[in-house]
């Protein structure tokens, strides 16, 4: 190694062990179980490999050594029944752990960042990645991808979302696109329409609850979640190619405006969101209404039952008439690292494709925990059809698979979470405080300035 | 003569009320984390925005703790047991390892005495973050990832100890020092025999610094130990990761967590000021 490389490897070291510093101090506070989660889908085990593997190369098919055991960290607590299956159709093992979000991350970065104990596979949210791959410590599995020839079968942007530069981190898991589930008994008790296509229509319907029932919980923690779903939906990116911040726009500050007259509007309820009373109020019908991406719906039925058959989803409002209904809230994929041998990589890998695109699995899972798979083959199985109970025999999957056609494509970057740390407090002022959106959004660009030292596009 | 006594005693009044209404405002969030543990999650939350929160106790601490020994994920009377054994070790081995090296930076006299006192304190500068990955491979080359070593020795020779004990020991005369010399006294019999017992209150005080470090670490433990050997603090935070945030438990297992630093402080107040003073005098 020359002495240049040297240094230059050590400026990254340094770098990253900041940024697992600024992040692990944030993990530390941070609460888990907002979004992603993750759910993916497969079609017929487009590797070809469930066995010992083999790819081709040259036009030759070359078996790929692959060892005999792997492990993998995940976060979704949905991978049981993928790896009973890749178990008992290959007779290789898997080492599974289960982790928090947040836990997984610091983990992981420690790992990678000391270059020892990584797992071979691990879950991490598309929010997360970039933080995730600068510490250099994940596999490029771009030829991978390629091998398996599995690209074309995933949602359009996807692809940017795990990619930096031509390197592609994550094979996909699971999608988010962003629902407005809401009560339909209390909403048709009181006359509210779910004919909507505005905020302001929505607004306006909420007006028609009695004063001791709210139509939308907006917990202000999770202020930046929502603010980012509406950015995104009005096409708005937070950093542009050349990773510069690119939020200093009117959109902006539509989306804050849009979210400051919810609240003023007397229609929203902040209780702490995930706490016990939070789901009270939904399943006691004082609170009506909450946006989440589809994995939510898991949530629902877990831990809303009292309120079986009397909930629905639909598209979220447009920010104004004719504009677009589709974003996009959590979603994971698998990342790869780096410092374990092909062979066991190969394994995880395998086994990640294989998961990932196998239809029937995914159509289990999209039943079982209501999650969207990024392999859109999956979406033709019947599954994604069929009525669903909880709903009020509303078929879901359609609703989300229309949802995931028109997602905006979105950029984040190694600073995506701290720009977010960043604005939810401003959110908070300018929600449930008196800060105008325009100076909170000056403030923020500002502040996002001077923290991460990137220009202002 | 009398006026000034009066004046004298208003002063002292008014000095006494305002200390207990700081304490008060200090102990205020105790006391509703306390009142909290006590309460269903609905009582928590009861109240809206600029409200006081309810602050008189409930009957639900047991069931809250019985809830809370139902969550196999966080196992918390397990952390508990992981938490005193790694805390109460932890500070044995470090008030050892910080009274010898204060006494060799107090009272002997060395090359580069001055830069290696400096370097020690200059650690102090380094957050724990910054730490965690050079750690991580030290722990790992030495396999002791996942064992309770691996939580205790990393901050053994904990730098601030260091320069308490040395800041406390230089207040011994080396007079004395040098009588138990001419009586023939080892170097070690000089440490053990005639310094250590003249510190009691500065050890003391010591031990409770190091043991609420210990107890209070979250993020190595963290990441160096997995399920089974947790701490308290990473305990409390599986108590959040999960998609029901059950706040009762988190109330009352933050509760319970803040009991043995309570039972530490109190078993060692009486030597703890006298302890944090000793350093102030020099011979």
């Amino acid at each position: 190694m020359t002495d240049q490389n040297a240094s230059s490897d050590r400026r990254q070291l340094l770098k990253a062990l900041g940024t697992l510093s600024v992040a692990s101090m944030a993990g530390c506070v941070s609460q888990s179980g907002s979004d992603g989660d993750g759910s993916g889908e497969s079609g017929d085990g487009s590797t070809g490999s469930s066995g010992d593997g083999s790819t081709e190369e040259g036009g030759e098919a070359t078996p790929v050594p692959m060892a005999d055991s792997f492990s993998f960290w995940e976060l979704s607590k949905t991978w049981g029944p993928h790896i009973e299956r890749y178990e008992s159709e290959t007779d290789a093992t898997v080492e599974h752990t289960n982790m928090g979000p947040d836990e997984l991350l610091d983990n992981l970065q420690t790992r990678l960042l000391s270059g020892t104990g990584a797992p071979d596979a691990a879950m991490v949210e598309y929010t997360s990645l970039k933080q995730v791959a600068k510490t250099g410590g994940l596999r490029d599995v771009s030829d991978w991808i390629d091998e398996a020839d599995i690209r074309d079968d995933f949602t359009s942007g996807i692809w940017e979302v795990v990619s930096d530069g031509d390197a592609v981190y994550e094979v996909p898991y699971d999608i988010g696109p962003a629902t407005l589930f809401y009560r339909k008994d209390i909403w048709d008790e009181h006359g509210l329409s779910d004919d909507i296509e505005t905020y302001d229509e929505f607004i306006e319907e909420g007006k028609k609850l009695p004063d001791d029932v709210s139509l939308l919980s907006l917990p202000d923690s999770g202020l930046s979640v929502f603010w980012r779903m509406m950015y995104r939906q009005l096409g708005g990116v937070e950093f542009d190619e050349e990773g510069r911040l690119a939020f200093d726009n009117d959109k902006a500050v539509q989306a804050m405006a849009q979210l400051q007259e919810l609240a003023d509007a007397g229609i929203t309820d902040d209780t702490a969101s995930w706490s016990q009373q939070w789901f009270a109020g939904f399943n006691e019908g004082t609170v009506t209404a909450y946006l989440s991406g589809a994995w939510f719906s898991g949530t629902l039925m877990s831990s809303m039952d009292e309120a079986a058959g009397d909930w629905r989803g639909m598209k979220i409002p447009a920010l104004e008439s004719g504009g677009t209904r589709a974003s996009n809230i959590g979603g994971s994929g698998v990342c790869f690292p780096d410092q374990n041998d092909e062979a066991t990589a190969r394994r995880a890998f395998d086994f990640v494709v294989n998961t990932t695109t196998n239809v029937e699995e995914m159509a289990n899972l999209f039943a079982e925990e209501g999650n969207i798979s990024a392999y859109m083959p999956a979406w033709d199985d019947e599954a994604f059809e069929n009525p669903r109970e909880f709903f009020g025999g509303q078929a879901l999957g359609t609703l989300w698979t229309d949802i995931a056609d028109d997602i905006p494509p979105y950029r984040y970057t190694l600073d995506s979470p701290k720009i977010m740390n960043l604005l939810n407090p401003l959110l908070q002022d300018v929600v449930y405080g008196d800060l105008d959106p325009e100076s909170a959004l000056e403030e923020w660009v500002t502040q996002s300035a001077n923290e991460t030292g990137r220009e202002v596009a | 003569m009398h006026e000034k006594l009066e004046k004298e005693a208003l002063w002292q009044f008014g000095g006494y009320g305002f200390l207990v209404a700081v304490t008060m405002v200090m102990m205020f969030p105790i006391y509703w984390l306390v009142v909290a543990s006590t309460l269903p999650q609905s009582a928590i939350f009861a109240g809206g925005a600029g409200e006081l929160p309810r602050l008189i106790p409930g009957r639900n601490f047991l069931a809250n703790a019985e809830a809370l020994a139902a969550r196999p994920e966080v196992d918390f009377y397990r952390s508990m047991l992981n938490s005193l054994v790694i805390a109460v070790v932890y500070t044995g081995l470090a008030l050892l390892f910080c009274s010898m090296g204060g006494f060799a930076l107090a009272k002997y006299e060395f090359k580069y005495k001055r830069a290696l006192f400096m370097g020690i304190l200059g650690t102090l500068l380094l957050p724990t973050n910054l730490l965690v990955i050079p750690l991580f491979l030290l722990v790992s080359n030495m396999g002791l990832s996942n064992s309770y070593w691996a939580v205790i020795l990393p901050w053994a020779a904990y730098p601030l100890g260091i320069f308490f004990m040395k800041q406390a020991m230089q207040s011994i005369p080396d007079s004395l020092l040098e009588a138990a010399r001419m009586d023939g006294a080892s170097e070690f019999q000089l440490y053990y025999r005639v310094v250590l017992p003249s510190m009691k209150s500065s050890l003391a005080a010591l031990a409770v610094i190091l043991f609420l470090f210990q107890w209070n670490l979250f993020l190595w433990p963290l990441v160096v130990l997995r399920e089974g050997k947790y701490t308290i603090p990473v305990a409390i935070s599986k108590i959040m990761s999960n998609d029901m945030i059950a706040y009762d438990q988190l109330m009352v297992a933050s509760a319970m967590a803040i009991v043995p630093m309570f039972v530490v402080f109190i078993l060692l107040q009486r030597h703890f000021v006298n302890g944090i003073l000793g350093g102030a005098v020099k011979e």
